[in-house]
C-alpha cells in the first residue's frame, strides 16, 4: 500500500505544496515588524495571550505527537491516553508558575534568552552558567533540529518520490527563508496558522471516523472484540504509567517552549493562555488517541499498515477515507507539526550563538551596533540551519542517538534550574551549573546502562537527581541573590 | 468499558476544568503573576 499515492492528484498536490509555501508569505508579512534583535529574538515582547497559547503548545508537540501516539494508540488502545496526561498538566500549570515570574523578571533584567536570565538572576559575573549551559543547549537543540529536518525530507522524499538530499533541501531552505525575514514573529504566527491545519488533522479528522466507525460505543465494541487490554485504560505497567506521566517533568526545561512566555505583552493574561493552551493540547493529543484506535478497528492486523509501522497508521487512514484536497492538507498537517518545532528549536539555537556567546561572551567589551545584531541574528539562523542540515544528512545516526536523549536532557537540566531559580532565594550559581551537568550526565547514563533493567524512563532519576543536587548546593554554599518579584 | 469512557471522555474534561481552577487560583496575587 503507497500511502502517498493520492499525492499525485494535482488538486491534493497543490494544497500540500501551498502548506508548504504559505509560511514564506506570513514571513514576508510580518519582515518589516522585525526591526532589532528583541524583535528577531522575542518579537518585541508584544504577543497576545492567544498567540503565546498556540505557539507554546505548537512549539512542543512534534511528528512524535502525530504519528507516535497515534502509533501507540494503536497497538496499545485506550491506555495511550497516559502518554499526553503528564506534559499537558504540566505545561498547563507552568503558564502561569513559570511564565508569570519569568515575563517580568526577564523584562526586568532585559533577558533575552533563558541564559541571559539565569546569568542576572544570579548575579552570575563569571558567566559560567551561560558557558556550560550554551554548550548543553546547543548539543542538544542542533541534534533536535536536524531530526525535525530529517524527519520531514524523509516524508517529502518518500511522498513526491524526490531524492532525500533535495528533500532535505527543500523542507529546510522553506523554514529558514521564513525566519530570515520575519525571525520570531514569524515563527510564532506560523504556529497559529499551523495550528489551524492541525485542527483539520487532529480535530476533523478523527471525528470524521468516529462517524465512519458508527460512534464511540461501536468503536469500542470493535477494539473490544480485537482484544479486551484495547480498551482498559489501565492495561499498562505501573513503570510505563509512571514514565508516560513524567514526560511532563521536561517540559519546564525546553528552552524553545518556555522563551514563550518571555515575550507575551501583559503576563497578567498568561491565565488565559493556560486555559487556550490547555484546550488545545488536549484537543491534539485526545485527536491522535481516537486516530490510533480508529486505524485499529480499521486495520486490526498491522501487515495492513505501510512497513507494518504502527506509527504510519495516521497516513493509511488520511489516504483511505479522504478526497484528494483533504488529503493533501493532512499530509501538510504532518509537516506543520514538524516544522513548528524545528523553527522555534532554530530560533532558540541562533539566539544561543549570537545573544549568549558573541554578544555577550567573544564580544563583551565591544558592543554591537542595533542593525549588526540585527544582521548577525539573520546570518546565523542560516548558518545554524546550514549545520542542522548537514549533521541531518551526514550524521543522522548521530542526530538520532543525541535526540533520544534530548527531551529528558533539556527537561533536566534546564527545568530544575529555572524552577529552583524562580521560587528559592538559596539558588546559586555552582548549584544550577552542577544541577545542569547532573541533569545531562544522570539521563544519558541511565539511558545507556539502567533503562532496560530498570525500565524506568531516564528523565525521572535525572530530575530529581538535578534537583537534589541543586537543592545540596544551595543549602551548603553561599546564599544567593534573593529573587525580588518583579 | 466503563474505564474506556472515562478516559476517552471524562479525563480530558477533567483537564480542561482543573485549567479553569489554574485560571482561578492564577488571580491571587503571589501566584505566578
Amino acid at each position: 500500500m503507497d500511502v502517498y499515492q493520492k499525492l499525485t492528484n494535482p488538486a491534493a498536490l497543490a494544497v500540500f505544496v501551498l502548506t508548504l509555501f504559505l509560511p514564506v508569505l506570513i514571513g514576508l508579512l510580518v519582515r518589516k515588524k522585525t526591526r532589532c534583535q528583541s524583535d528577531f529574538f522575542l518579537g518585541g515582547r508584544r504577543l497576545s495571550r492567544f498567540s503565546i497559547a498556540l505557539s507554546a503548545v505548537a512549539s512542543g508537540r512534534s511528528s512524535w505527537l502525530v504519528l507516535g501516539v497515534s502509533g501507540m494508540a494503536y497497538t496499545m488502545g485506550v491506555s495511550a491516553v497516559w502518554s499526553v496526561v503528564g506534559y499537558i498538566t504540566a505545561e498547563m500549570v507552568q503558564f502561569v508558575a513559570i511564565g508569570g515570574r519569568l515575563r517580568r523578571l526577564s523584562e526586568k533584567y532585559d533577558s533575552m534568552t533563558l541564559l541571559d536570565f539565569f546569568e542576572s538572576h544570579l548575579d552570575d559575573r563569571r558567566q559560567v552558567i551561560r558557558s556550560v549551559g550554551a554548550v548543553i543547549m546547543g548539543i542538544f537543540l542542533v541534534a533536535y533540529v536536524a531530526a525535525q529536518f530529517n524527519a520531514g525530507a524523509n516524508s517529502l522524499s518518500v511522498a513526491l518520490k524526490l531524492p532525500l538530499a533535495v528533500s532535505l533541501l527543500i523542507a529546510s531552505a522553506l523554514v529558514l527563508v521564513y525566519m530570515m525575514l520575519g525571525g520570531y514573529l514569524a515563527v510564532v504566527y506560523n504556529d497559529v496558522v499551523r495550528a489551524m491545519i492541525m485542527i483539520v488533522g487532529l480535530v476533523v479528522f478523527p471525528l470524521f471516523g468516529l462517524v465512519k466507525m458508527g460512534g464511540l460505543p461501536a468503536l469500542l465494541r470493535t477494539l473490544e472484540a480485537l482484544s479486551p487490554a484495547q480498551v482498559n485504560p489501565l492495561a499498562l505497567s505501573f513503570g510505563a504509567l509512571i514514565g508516560f506521566l513524567g514526560i511532563g517533568l521536561g517540559s519546564p526545561g525546553q528552552p524553545h517552549v518556555v522563551v514563550r512566555y518571555m515575550t507575551i505583552a501583559d503576563p497578567a493574561k498568561l491565565r488565559y493562555s493556560a486555559v487556550i493552551g490547555t484546550f488545545w493540547n488536549v484537543v491534539l493529543g485526545w485527536g491522535a488517541v481516537f486516530i490510533g484506535l480508529i486505524g485499529r478497528a480499521a486495520f486490526p492486523d498491522v501487515a495492513a499498515v505501510p512497513d507494518s509501522n504502527p506509527e504510519m497508521i495516521y497516513l493509511a487512514l488520511s489516504a483511505q477515507y479522504f478526497s484528494p484536497v483533504i488529503y493533501g492538507l493532512l499530509i501538510g498537517g504532518i509537516f506543520a507539526a514538524i516544522l513548528s518545532t524545528a523553527d522555534s528549536q532554530l530560533l532558540v539555537v541562533s539566539s544561543t550563538v549570537v545573544r549568549d556567546l558573541y554578544e555577550k561572551i567573544i564580544r563583551k567589551d565591544r558592543p554591537l551596533a542595533e542593525a549588526q545584531k540585527l544582521g548577525l541574528c539573520r546570518w546565523v539562523v542560516l548558518g545554524s540551519g546550514v549545520v542542522s542540515i548537514v549533521l541531518a544528512y551526514l550524521a543522522k545516526d548521530l542526530v538520532f542517538w543525541l535526540v533520544l536523549f534530548a527531551w529528558g536532557g533539556l527537561g533536566a537540566s534546564f527545568g530544575t534550574a529555572l524552577i529552583l531559580s524562580l521560587y528559592w532565594k538559596r539558588t546559586n550559581i555552582a548549584g544550577v551549573v552542577a544541577g545542569m551537568v547532573t541533569g545531562t550526565l544522570t539521563t544519558i547514563l541511565w539511558k545507556v546502562f539502567l533503562k532496560d533493567s530498570t525500565g524506568v524512563y531516564e528523565l525521572i532519576p535525572a530530575f530529581f537527581l538535578s534537583l537534589a543536587v541543586i537543592a545540596l548546593f544551595g543549602l551548603l554554599g553561599r546564599k544567593g541573590r534573593p529573587y525580588t518579584s518583579a | 468499558m466503563t474505564g474506556a469512557y472515562l478516559a476517552l471522555i471524562a479525563l480530558p474534561l477533567a483537564i480542561v476544568g482543573l485549567s479553569l481552577v489554574v485560571f482561578r487560583l492564577a488571580r491571587r496575587p503571589g501566584r505566578g503573576e
